[in-house]
């Protein structure tokens, strides 16, 4: 799973790996990635969503054209990373990481999941 | 699973390769500061910022850098002239050049005016034309004035050159500002000493008749500054431990990140910090005391794990000594101090 939204985020623009990085990575606020790339939040947020989704059907694509994966194993992937990552991800240890999430919940991009 | 949930997992998915992004890129491939400051002016061609762009999207460590930067510049809106809006371009030469034909058509060039006395003089287009005002945008005079690109240099040598170093042999148990800090931190109480010493040589000639107004975008620039000042120190705050043998750094005024001594990799610690980290203090390898805002004190006995130790005032703590996980002296912004050598459970003040 971890490779196949790699390789979907290596596919995108430069622009909207520096948007989900900014946002994802660094906990940038929409504001302050508008302001850094020049967008209004707006943009910022539609751009997000739009990158995120694209990410979703690329990795969907990987896992049944690449994995040869049935629907209900991609559907036990994603199932399997909806609320941990695994056992590496130290982020997720991170308290002050889902404290800004949650914080940040708020103004989550067009379309984000709750 | 519907689609929104499947976007969940990929959010996940994303926050994590996202974080690991560094070892893509080689720190050797990294742009100079200068190059880095110019591209966030939008000061670099279009092909130099399009490359910028695809290395700092790829590298997590330059992607970092800007985002402290981002983090630690205050938003500040910008008010745009009406007239210098792309769609009200035109309007300038239109308006100039219909001002110009009304006074060729209104105003023949030589017309004999009687006077009083029955004389006449002569009154020319040239003599008409400087009795029109002078427009002035606006927000010219009241937009603040930014800091300059050199400062920017200055602030983006500093951080690019803090990174670079390798601090190897440093002995210090307590944080303080590395050179590259000091310098950054130079270059802007320069700029405003230089401010200051502006606005008293400004104010002088025209005593107390001098507007009130006049002086206030320099104000706002001089406090700009000094929060400016004051962030940028925080974001770049890095603790050593004795020997090197271990360093702590404050990323982005709430996060810790600790590298193994000299070279190792830069790893995110636990820390629940809702108010911003200003300083630490590393006594060993393993043991790191931490402080912040509104009297936050966190203590780490593994290196990577930081626990709010209870304090008693609400105060801004700017700086820690500490001798080992049990004992430390921290001091607030206004100059008083508390030592603990319980870990926090009691603490004197003025020791």
């Amino acid at each position: 799973m971890r490779r196949a939204v790699s390789a979907a985020v290596a596919r995108l623009t430069p622009k909207d790996r520096l948007r989900l990085g900014y946002y994802y990575a660094d906990d940038l606020t929409l504001a302050q990635i508008g302001r850094a790339l020049k967008e209004h939040e707006a943009t910022v947020s539609r751009n997000l969503a739009r990158a995120r989704r694209d990410i979703r059907r690329d990795v969907e694509r990987q896992l049944r054209d690449q994995e040869h994966m049935s629907p209900g194993q991609i559907h036990e992937c994603f199932a399997a990373v909806v609320d941990d990552v695994g056992a590496l991800d130290v982020a997720d240890l991170l308290g002050e990481r889902k404290d800004s999430r949650d914080e940040r919940s708020k103004e989550r991009p067009e379309g984000a999941s709750a | 699973m519907p689609d929104h949930d499947r976007d969940r997992s990929v959010e996940n998915v994303l926050r994590h390769v996202l974080s690991d992004g560094a070892s893509s890129q080689k720190q050797s491939m990294c742009p100079d500061a200068e190059t880095i400051a110019a591209w966030q002016e939008g000061a670099l061609g279009t092909a130099d910022a399009a490359a910028m762009e695809r290395h700092v999207a790829d590298c997590s460590r330059c992607r970092a850098l800007m985002a402290a930067f981002i983090q630690t510049t205050p938003a500040t809106p910008v008010v745009e002239s009406i007239w210098r809006r792309w769609h009200l371009g035109w309007a300038v030469p239109l308006a100039t050049a219909a001002t110009a034909a009304a006074l060729w058509i209104a105003v023949p060039r030589n017309t004999s005016l009687p006077t009083p006395s029955g004389e006449s003089r002569t009154v020319s287009v040239d003599a008409v034309a400087p009795a029109a005002p002078a427009a002035t945008p606006p927000s010219a005079a009241a937009a603040p004035p930014a800091l300059t690109q050199t400062e920017s240099l200055q602030v983006a040598r500093a951080f690019a050159i803090r990174e670079k170093s390798e601090p190897a042999g440093e002995q210090e148990s307590a944080s303080k500002p590395s050179e590259d800090q000091r310098a950054a931190a130079a270059a802007l109480s320069a700029r405003i000493e230089a401010d200051k010493r502006e606005d008293a040589n400004s104010a002088r000639p025209q005593g107390a008749a001098a507007p009130e107004a006049a002086v206030a975008p320099r104000v706002a620039t001089v406090t700009r500054a000094a929060t400016l000042r004051e962030e940028i120190a925080i974001a770049l705050t890095e603790i050593v431990a004795p020997g090197g043998t271990a360093r702590w750094r404050i990323v982005g005024g709430r996060r810790i990140e600790r590298a193994p001594g000299p070279g190792g990799e830069w790893a995110s610690a636990l820390i629940d910090a809702p108010d911003p980290l200003t300083a630490g203090a590393a006594p060993s390898a393993t043991v790191c005391w931490i402080v912040g805002r509104r009297g936050a004190v966190y203590v780490t006995a593994d290196g990577m794990r930081f626990v709010r130790v209870p304090f008693p005032e609400m105060s801004d703590l700017v700086s820690v000594t500490a001798t080992d996980v049990q004992r430390a002296t921290v001091s607030s912004a206004d100059g008083r101090s508390w030592t603990t050598v319980d870990q926090g459970r009691t603490w004197s003040a003025g020791q």
